[in-house]
């Protein structure tokens, strides 16, 4: 495989600061209000960080078997596991209650924006949970295991990702509303700002595109291994998506990616494993397996920055809007980068 | 390279149909003191009664994989759920994948090949099949699936065999063997075996490929059995009305110089038995030597002496086996029983699974052996359930293993040749296996 380093001697990003935990990180979510962020560890635990000096907080077991999912709301965090149970935990960090999903496998929860709905996959269906109310719904099964799952604007509709293709429900509603049907496997799923566009990133090394308005698929194809991270640019112009060592931007304005040749930005020296764009567009940040985080500028496809840390890097996630981002790695290491200016 | 393999933890895939003893298999290795880390993952509707804290469930998944112009199929829940599994810093030492009771191996197998993630991490080492003693040769005859199972095997456990008689096990065993000549097979009641015969036992281990020895794969002969007798001439077949109405019977001299190691004198019957047959009806003689005779069976109670132009040592190859046509031998002076007696696999329809072993000594033309793989995996790598082989490479001092799933494959060098004889050992199982075209075809190859 060619290894292309990067046309200009990138600067390295300094960390403002870095911790090391006892084991691989898995996911990282940030309570903004609280200055805080939970990091998901692969043995099931989950850390508390604060996120201004990465001091160790509190730390506990969420989950048995391992961890599979992290997210926040405005003043709550929820895990699940392997273990078929779904755990809050206050802004702080404090546990509160555990619920029972009703399944083995919980591979997702995801809060609505407001944070009042928390959506959670056990198996091949997804299931609502609401403050003060408990359990408020049971949404039709899918044809395999949920592997992904976003809300949909306001916090009335979301999109369940699974074996077979992409269904969009509405919370009030347990049939879906619509189905994006696709005999494949997704792995993530990603919609475009404006909601028009639903990416999948697939097992089979392929990115699957859904044309909301007109009911269209495009079968994105060329990619090494399995589609793993998937990037809209805030302007819903500029899909960034990893399967393999590059990372492909495909142009969806207009009449869309079909038939284009997409952007390659090269520069990793294995699979590239998290990506995300900058709040105005401009920067895209990648983590790759090489240990490599590589912020891009996105007009030219130079790298600008390039920061090595001490593993392969498992999660990327922006802090507010100034261009502060964690890296969490499988060495078990989450530090603080800034993305710079050049 | 060798290195990084053995870093990888082993996987054992579990098959075997509902009833077949899967859960007491599982339950006796993870209470086994063996000291190992073992995760379970088990299908959605898994025998319920596994007492174990690393048990995992997943449905079956299956999907396409469109991987150039390679298509195959693999589980998308074992990828996520194994991947998620080694994610860990305190790994498992091993992983056990239960699957259903009807479940085709292949997609199980198939990911390990093409999910490089999994394939990073994990090592399948074997997939072990379980067969019920009582129920096995019904499922055989009932299902696609059972035959399957055995085919894509790398060790049959046959068990409750005490729930049968010893003959009814040797029975299935051959049936087993007819259908994959390479499997360890092990018996076993109530699923007690040892752990060293099914975990790590390497079945998809290129450097154990060697192992293969295809001159042990019984060929496919167009007779069921072979009884050695002493005759002197005069003697009497008798036999009662059976499954069929006819039957083809051969006598030939038995030549022990031949050996029957080498089994020649099995391929000079075999030879006799594809030539034009004289009818022989009840009272008429069997005659030895150079003729095929077709006993008439159409009526009952048959009787046939057997004429010798010498008396000697014979050795007679009956189309079907005695037992069905309640066959009693007699001479001069009451019963006559055949000093030795061999049984052969009964020969197989295209429909069926049968395996196909190549030998051939020689060195191989490289570009023409990839393009006669190219071909052979194209036409039918579908109807190819698994395939291994050591081929001698023209310019190679060491041996090239490969082994595969389907149209999947995997190969490296493997031992230096150093004095030993250069020889291509190759074995399929599958469908629609045509021998003797596989075998002049890799003929081709050899440059």
């Amino acid at each position: 495989m060619p290894l292309l380093i990067a046309r200009i001697s990138a600067e390295t990003l300094k960390p403002a600061w870095s911790t090391t935990l006892p084991e691989a990180v898995h996911s990282i979510a940030v309570s903004e209000r609280q200055g805080r962020m939970a990091v998901g560890l692969e043995d099931g635990s989950l850390v508390f960080l604060s996120s201004a000096g990465g001091d160790l907080l509190s730390s506990a077991k969420a989950h048995e078997m391992g961890f599979l999912s992290l997210a926040v709301s405005p003043d709550r965090f929820a895990t699940s596991g392997p273990d078929g149970k779904v755990r809050l935990w206050d802004e702080t960090g404090r546990p509160m209650e555990a619920i029972e999903a009703g399944g083995p496998w919980v591979q997702k929860v995801l809060w609505s924006p407001e944070g009042s709905k928390l959506l959670i996959a056990v198996g091949k269906r997804v299931r609502l949970w609401e403050r003060g109310k408990g359990w408020t719904r049971n949404f039709a099964p899918q044809a395999g295991t949920v592997a992904d799952l976003q809300w949909r604007g306001d916090g009335q509709r979301f999109l369940s990702a699974a074996h077979g293709g992409v269904w969009l429900f509405s919370v009030a509603d347990e049939q879906p509303e619509k189905k994006f049907d696709w005999k494949g496997s997704p792995v993530c799923v990603a919609q475009s700002p404006d909601g028009q566009l639903i990416a999948t990133g697939e097992q089979d090394a392929t990115v699957h595109l859904y044309i909301v308005p007109t009911g269209e698929d495009l079968r994105m194809t060329g990619y090494e291994s399995k589609v793993r991270a998937l990037a809209w640019d805030p302007s819903g112009r500029a899909l960034a998506t990893s399967g393999g060592s590059a990372i492909t931007v495909w142009d969806c304005s207009g009449d869309g990616p079909e038939g284009s040749e997409p952007a390659r930005l090269e520069g990793h020296g294995g699979l590239v494993t998290a990506l995300f764009f900058s709040v105005d567009g401009r920067r895209l940040v990648s983590g790759g397996r090489d240990g490599l985080v590589i912020e891009w500028d996105v007009e030219t496809g130079e790298a600008i920055h390039k920061t090595m840390t001490d593993g392969e890097v498992s999660v990327l996630r922006a802090l507010g809007s100034a261009g502060q981002f964690a890296v969490g790695t499988k060495a078990g290491t989450v530090s603080l980068l800034e993305a710079g200016r050049r | 390279m060798a290195d990084a393999n053995e870093k990888r933890v082993p996987v054992t895939i579990l098959t075997g149909f509902l009833g077949a003893g899967k859960t007491t298999l599982l339950n006796r290795i993870l209470s086994e003191n063996h000291g190992k880390r073992i995760a379970v993952i088990e299908n959605e509707f898994g025998e319920v009664g596994i007492d174990h804290e690393l048990v995992i469930g997943a449905d079956e998944e299956i999907f396409e994989m469109n991987n150039g112009c390679i298509c195959c199929t693999v589980r998308g829940d074992l990828i996520r759920v194994l991947s998620n599994l080694m994610k860990r810093r305190d790994r498992f030492d091993y992983i056990l994948v239960e699957t259903t009771g009807l479940a085709d191996p292949g997609p199980v197998a198939q990911t390990f090949f093409v999910d490089e993630e999994i394939g990073r991490q994990l090592r399948l080492d074997a997939i072990v099949t379980l067969v019920d003693a009582r129920h096995h040769a019904q499922h055989m005859r009932d299902t696609r699936e059972a035959a399957e199972q055995v085919a894509f095997a790398d060790v049959v456990v046959i068990n409750k065999t005490d729930l049968v008689n010893p003959e009814e096990v040797d029975e299935l065993e051959r049936s087993v063997r007819a259908v994959n000549p390479v499997a360890k097979i092990c018996r076993a009641q109530n699923a007690a075996v040892a752990m060293d015969r099914i975990l790590d036992v390497g079945g998809f281990s290129l450097d154990r490929a060697l192992d293969i020895n295809p001159a042990f794969m019984t060929p496919e002969y167009p007779f069921e059995w072979r009884g050695v007798f002493d005759l002197k001439g005069g003697e009497t077949l008798q036999l009662d009305k059976g499954p069929d109405p006819t039957m083809k019977i051969a006598v030939i001299p038995w030549d022990e110089e031949q050996g029957a190691a080498y089994g020649k004198n099995d391929e000079m019957a075999a030879r006799l038995f594809s030539a034009r047959a004289k009818r022989v009806s009840s009272g008429e003689l069997i005659k030895a030597g150079n003729r095929l005779n077709l006993l008439d069976l159409s009526l009952s109670g048959y009787s046939f002496p057997i004429a010798v132009d010498a008396p000697g040592r014979f050795g007679i190859y009956l189309e079907h086996r005695p037992e069905e046509f309640n066959a009693r031998w007699s001479g001069a002076k009451g019963s006559l029983l055949p000093a030795d007696v061999q049984r052969f696999s009964g020969h197989t329809h295209d429909k069926e699974i049968r395996s196909v072993g190549i030998e051939q000594e020689g060195d191989l033309h490289p570009k023409k052996l990839s393009q006669w793989l190219q071909t052979l995996l194209a036409e039918n790598g579908a109807d190819i359930l698994r395939m291994k082989g050591v081929l001698s490479l023209r310019g190679e001092d060491r041996r090239f293993v490969f082994q595969g799933v389907h149209m999947l494959f995997d190969g490296k060098p493997g031992r230096p040749w150093g004095g030993d004889i250069r020889r291509n050992s190759l074995v399929f199982i599958g469908r629609n296996l045509d021998r003797q075209k596989l075998n002049r075809s890799f003929q081709e190859c050899l440059s």
